[in-house]
């Protein structure tokens, strides 16, 4: 009986513990050295990880400055505000009247969309003057039904970096989505 | 042994806890004043931490941020501490803490988030140190969140009794209660009040909510609630708490044996042998498994059931003694490779960091056993590394790929670009503008001139001007001709068509001066922005054959940066692999060792078994 109820105990020290009675058991079995290891390669790891960060920060901003000159650059967007009454699928983007994009969305992407994130949808070059942009969204509408619903705009490329947004906005007074495109300053 | 070891529980619970407060309720704002800050929360969101901090940083540099300057500086700091860049993490906090300008609201968060990374370095005194920073109003996640860190920071110094005084301080939203129920009820049986304790355990045990979190504080607080009436030896209403674990919760199997012993210390062995059995029967990896291979003869032992208390020890050897060969082939395949091979097939090929989900192919018969490896703290935090360095890896390799493109396309647009430079001569281009505008200008009095005389054939189209420049000229032919008849009558022809086009001219005239004035407008605009975009390509094209050397050596720096890196991250990968690998085979085997434990106990009772037996040889070893 003695025998077994230390084991009790040590079955008792197991459960309440949990696995990091194991941990420790074998941490404590570990080397220093092995310890020194793991902590200057973390410490290189993050070294790592905050230089290859700023790599890409750099080669995104070569790559914006190469393939898209402010002159002549646009940028679409595509924000969700609410989203109660439209479940969005995909966008298709066209300008003037030449499709640029059609974007499947994810679950994931939709919730971030949801939560008040902003995606950049497309990216490219436009001459200056006047251009026509018509957004065409798909999705399930109130009630689960398919929903498919254009807006345009006629935008004015002007010499700066053109930001545009598509927007989608629960209309409560009407229980229907309202989608529209609007040019940031 | 309760009290000290129900600390380290308590203390995964708040950390994983704490660190899901910060995450999920502390979110930034989601009112965009700036689309980038927008395109930011957009990868946060999907837990894409990379992507984020690469995003808020450009757009931090291109100054893009001007509406959410000091919470994305705040969010910066957040971000790379996910991605589990905590050097980086404390500088950008404390650079933040040095600013005196900025909100208290997002220097409370800035405390807490250093209290935090002091906690995770281990450095417990500075992490409480930051956490008497916080102060004066600030948001209900906030406040939660940092009476939780001190509360724990608190009993992990051993110091219950403040703990409980935070605790019991601490208001919360339904969401928090059952998790500060229960870190109150730990603090309390840790500080000797067990009653108290064991009523806040059987509150949170009884919380509401359906999410798996939920779930599993409530088998949590039910376990811990089983195992502290265990101690005391009230079994009835340990074994009722027990019994709440879900049977098929990753608690089950440690219900199961509590709930056992909870018989077996009243007596009733009969009854222990069911959950017992049952468990017996699981999978014999957990140790909690291994276990209840001994405790059911052992409860056969006491119900004086000899014989099958001997055939159910063999048995249990046997099975422990498989499950070393095992654990030597786990550890065999672990050294020659298969366990990093499985990391890399797994790999969910993100930037997602810290925080992604850690999950292998544990129904590979030899991998088995990392559910049990997932558990160790080093494990988890050695498998973010790892994957973090394969995301780094491909991440540099695309670039690589990236790059050597960028340096073919600009190679073929400098060569593009010499073979038009005689045409794209500033001089020839400001003459040729200079030109159009001559031409406007003499458009433009012609059609004053047209207005002011009246003559009004100044208005006919191209085609009807060369209609008439072809009467004019058959009417000279026609004159040098003799006077007959017919030649009389093409004259008549002649000004007969002559006179349709200037009564066609004459009668649309209104019409014609309107369109032509509103052309001459519109050219005159298009005149002045050619005017505009040719001042603006000075200095950007006229000059682009300057501006290739400078990108050329643009990507030439950031080719050998990326050279070295590429170096250094392979480097990294293989020496944070073997380092899991040991890891792996540090934790198999001490799994080995404490199996031999049990077969060395099981073997002894064994022998006390047949001795017993020896002497009751009624009971007959069943063979």
């Amino acid at each position: 009986m003695c025998a077994y109820k230390s084991f009790f105990l040590l079955v008792c020290s197991l459960l309440l513990s949990g696995s990091l009675a194991l941990y420790s058991t074998n941490s404590n079995a570990n080397s220093d050295d092995s310890t020194n290891t793991a902590a200057s390669l973390d410490k290189e790891i993050q070294s790592l990880k905050q230089q290859v960060l700023a790599l890409n920060r750099s080669l995104f901003m070569l790559e914006e400055e190469l393939l898209f000159p402010s002159n002549t650059q646009i940028a679409v967007f595509v924000s969700m505000d609410v989203g109660d009454f439209f479940s969005l699928d995909s966008v298709q983007l066209k300008i003037d009247n030449k499709v640029i994009s059609n974007y499947l969305y994810t679950q994931r992407e939709v919730k971030a969309l949801h939560r008040g994130g902003v995606q950049r949808l497309y990216m490219g070059n436009i001459k200056s003057g006047e251009h026509e942009l018509v957004a065409i969204f798909t999705g399930k509408g109130p009630n689960g039904r398919d929903y498919r619903r254009g807006t345009e705009l006629v935008v004015n490329k002007n010499l700066g970096a053109m930001f545009i947004e598509l927007k989608i906005v629960d209309n409560e007074n009407s229980k229907q989505p309202d989608f529209s495109i609007k040019e940031w300053e | 042994m309760l009290q000290g070891s129900s600390c380290k529980y308590v203390s995964l619970i708040l950390l994983f806890f704490c660190s899901q407060l910060i995450s999920a309720r502390d979110n930034p704002p989601s009112s965009v004043k700036d689309l980038q800050y927008g395109e930011v929360l957009f990868y946060y969101y999907q837990q894409d931490y990379f992507n984020s901090i690469v995003r808020l940083e450009i757009a931090q540099q291109q100054e893009h941020l001007s509406n959410h300057k000091d919470e994305a500086e705040l969010m910066l700091g957040g971000l790379v501490l996910s991605y589990g860049m905590r050097d980086k993490a404390r500088l950008i906090f404390q650079q933040l803490l040095d600013d005196q300008h900025i909100d208290l609201s997002i220097h409370n968060r800035a405390w807490l988030y250093l209290a935090k990374i002091s906690y995770q370095r281990g450095d417990l005194s500075g992490a409480l140190d930051a956490t008497e920073k916080i102060n004066g109003k600030m948001t209900p996640a906030t406040y939660t969140a940092t009476a939780n860190l001190k509360s724990l920071l608190l009993m992990e110094e051993g110091r219950n009794s403040e703990a409980i005084e935070v605790l019991k301080k601490t208001r919360s939203n339904k969401h928090w209660t059952p998790y500060l129920k229960y870190n109150l009820g730990i603090a309390q049986i840790r500080n000797g009040n067990s009653n108290e304790g064991e009523r806040n355990l059987e509150s949170a045990g009884k919380s509401c909510g359906f999410t798996s979190e939920q779930h599993l504080l409530r088998d949590k607080a039910n376990l811990a609630l089983g195992y502290s009436y265990l101690q005391k030896g009230v079994v009835d209403k340990s074994r009722q708490a027990l019994e709440k674990v879900r049977f098929e919760g990753p608690l089950s199997n440690k219900a199961l044996l509590g709930t056992g012993w909870a018989d077996a210390d009243a007596g009733q062995f009969a009854q222990a042998l069911v959950p017992w059995t049952e468990l017996s029967t699981r999978n014999i990896a957990d140790p909690a498994v291994q276990e209840a291979l001994l405790a059911v003869p052992y409860a056969m032992v006491k119900m004086e059931l000899y014989g099958q208390a001997v055939q159910h020890y063999k048995e249990g050897i046997s099975a422990l003694n498989d499950e070393k060969r095992q654990l030597d082939i786990s550890i065999n395949a672990i050294q020659n490779g298969e366990l990093l091979r499985s990391l890399e097939q797994s790999d969910p090929r993100t930037g997602h960091g810290w925080r992604q989900q850690l999950t292998i192919d544990t129904d590979s018969p030899i991998l088995h056993y990392q559910v049990r490896l997932m558990a160790s703290h080093d494990f988890q935090e050695g498998i973010k590394n790892y994957r973090d360095l394969l995301f780094l890896r491909r991440n540099l390799d695309e670039w690589a790929t990236s790059i050597a493109a960028y340096e073919d396309a600009l190679a073929i647009r400098e060569s593009r670009s010499q073979s038009h430079l005689p045409g794209v001569d500033h001089v020839q281009i400001a003459n040729t503008l200079e030109t159009l505008r001559q031409r406007h200008a003499a458009l433009t009095n012609t059609v004053t001139s047209v207005e002011s005389t009246g003559n009004s054939i100044g208005l006919a189209n191209a085609v009807e001007t060369q209609q008439l420049q072809t009467l004019s000229g058959i009417e000279k032919q026609l004159a040098n001709l003799p006077d007959t008849p017919e030649i009389r009558n093409l004259r008549d022809k002649q000004k007969f068509l002559n006179g349709i086009i200037y009564w066609q001219v004459d009668n649309e005239y209104r019409q014609r001066l309107g369109k032509t004035r509103l052309l001459l407008s519109e050219l005159e605009t298009l005149i002045q922005q050619t005017g505009m975009v040719i001042g603006n390509l000075e200095p950007e094209d006229i000059k682009t054959p300057a501006g290739f050397p400078g990108f050329q050596k643009q990507l030439s720096i950031q080719k050998t940066a990326l050279k070295q890196l590429q170096t250094r991250t392979a480097d990294a990968s293989m020496a944070q692999g073997a380092l899991l690998e040991q890891l792996a085979v540090n934790e198999l085997e001490g799994q080995k060792k404490r199996i031999d434990t049990y077969i060395v106990q099981a073997r002894y009772a064994l022998a006390q078994t047949y001795d017993s037996l020896l002497n009751n040889p009624t009971d007959a070893v069943v063979r």
